[in-house]
């Protein structure tokens, strides 16, 4: 597994581990505190933030041969897929809001803040995983054991 | 239109240079083992500049790598 891939894998798990604690956070506060307050819950959302430090925690390592032309097209297909989900979920975001405020209504800043995170996180999530699985494809053929075959 | 493919024998040639490890090979092309694992399995068509860098590390033609093949002919 190289640095590309570990930095992907990094990114979803910590973006999945944030989504996953704000469905039970807000679950949970549903019955506590109920509508609308639960929906402080997708402050948990906050976690996925750790995902910047994938790059400074899986750091370059001195004389190896990190980037090539074929990490540079994995990248770039994965940059297409990740921005059209974000427009995509962008969209979905602006009629949903329209759909439950009205065209006259107000949207609440906790409301604002939740659609702003969601596009973000779809962008790297997305991103991560098909990064992921662009390397997965190859890597079917190319294990440790094909080095001397 | 019908499919084509490139066709290469990197994995024969490595054997024949006292079985070269990918990573070797990777080194001398510039590349990450990943790649030159994906471009044997035929999942991967390397850039003109990447194919001549592994002809060069054989010491043979571009052409006697690589092959393009038509499911036309």
């Amino acid at each position: 597994m190289n640095r590309e891939q570990k930095i992907a894998w990094f990114m979803i798990v910590v973006i999945a581990t944030s989504l996953v604690m704000s469905v039970v956070a807000v679950t949970v506060l549903y019955f506590i505190v109920g509508m609308p307050r639960d929906l402080d819950g997708f402050s948990c959302l906050g976690i996925s933030g750790f995902a910047g430090f994938a790059r400074l925690i899986f750091k370059k390592e001195k004389g190896v041969v990190e980037f090539d032309e074929r990490i540079q097209i994995i990248r770039a297909r994965a940059a297409a897929v990740a921005f059209s989900s974000m427009f995509s979920v962008t969209i979905i975001s602006c009629i949903s809001a329209f759909f439950i405020y009205g065209s006259e209504g107000m949207i609440p800043i906790k409301m604002l803040t939740i659609f702003v995170g969601v596009v973000a996180i779809t962008l790297f999530f997305i991103y991560s995983l098909a990064i992921v699985i662009q390397y997965g494809r190859d890597s079917i053929d190319g294990g440790e054991k094909n080095e001397r075959e | 239109m019908k499919g084509n493919k490139i066709k290469n024998v990197i994995r024969r040639l490595r054997f024949d240079h006292d079985e070269m490890t990918q990573q070797q090979l990777a080194d001398m092309a510039g590349v990450t083992r990943q790649t030159i694992i994906a471009i044997e399995a035929g999942n991967y068509s390397p850039s003109l500049s990447l194919a001549f860098r592994i002809a060069r590390a054989f010491g043979v033609k571009v052409e006697d790598i690589f092959q393009y093949e038509s499911e036309d002919s």
